[in-house]
């Protein structure tokens, strides 16, 4: 499979990222744990692929701190799915991610620029 | 909301459907690329990897989050106990005052009724020890007071 080919070419995903990744992908719309995961691999043109074992965790925790919520809706299978969305905490909480993460990507970026 | 109340098989249950409908979808988008739907649905759980590992994991997170939630619970208790010192005073005292008294009534009760004097019965010096302390009629009385009269 073209997933697994080139898994030298993936990257770690930073700890703590991960949650971001999803409350961003949840932005465009309610979304199941495939989709999610889906979103997150297409996006990163296939450099990240999220582990189930860290989605599944992850979007529970989310959920259980209120920055998400889930309905069950039939899914494009036509079977009962659980959709994750956004909650207004969900979104705050996104916009203050959004901006600490690119602080710390502009810092980062200027100490490797000097060393 | 109402999902808040079910249980944890409930949960486990959900956790279920929602592994096994991701399943599904996955062999659905790889059988349409043109594998067939034996190896599309091997490849998708070999892609998925342990499932009951993935599903240890998310439990992990429910228990944390219980044991988050009861932490959150004792420090507000221990907050707002701060807040009233007089009240809290007051209750620990009556707590402490209520456990030691009780503590003491059921020592006594204890070793009246539980563990009586270990001495055996039918002995003659035994059962005038137990009249003594029991002349519970008067003509009782008066003929017990004889017998403990050596």
């Amino acid at each position: 499979m073209s997933k697994s080919d080139h898994s030298q070419d993936r990257v770690e995903l930073l700890q703590g990222t991960l949650d971001m990744l999803i409350l961003r992908t949840l932005q465009w719309g309610p979304q199941h744990g495939h989709g999610v995961g889906q979103a997150i691999r297409r996006s990163s043109a296939d450099l990240l692929q999220i582990e189930r074992g860290s989605l599944y965790p992850a979007l529970h925790r989310l959920e259980a701190q209120g920055l998400i919520s889930s309905e069950w809706k039939a899914s494009e299978l036509n079977r009962r799915a659980k959709y994750y969305r956004l909650t207004a905490a969900g979104k705050k909480q996104l916009a203050s991610e959004q901006s600490k993460w690119k602080l710390l990507v502009k810092a980062i970026a200027r100490v490797m620029r000097t060393a | 909301m109402w999902r808040r109340f079910w249980g944890r098989k409930r949960r486990d249950e959900e956790l279920e459907e929602e592994i096994v409908h991701d399943l599904a979808l996955e062999a659905e988008e790889r059988a349409q690329s043109g594998l067939s739907r034996r190896d599309a649905e091997c490849a998708s759980r070999k892609d998925f990897g342990n499932v009951l590992l993935v599903k240890e994991a998310t439990r992990e997170v429910w228990a944390w989050r219980t044991l988050e939630i009861l932490a959150q619970d004792l420090r507000y208790a221990a907050r707002t106990l701060r807040h009233s010192p007089g009240f809290a005073a007051t209750s620990i005292l009556a707590l402490a005052l209520v456990v030691g008294v009780n503590t003491a009534i059921f020592t006594i009760f204890d070793q009246i009724a539980f563990r009586p004097l270990p001495v055996q019965d039918g002995r003659p010096h035994c059962r005038r020890l137990r009249d003594l302390s029991w002349p519970v009629r008067p003509q009782d009385a008066r003929q017990h007071s004889h017998a403990v009269v050596p």
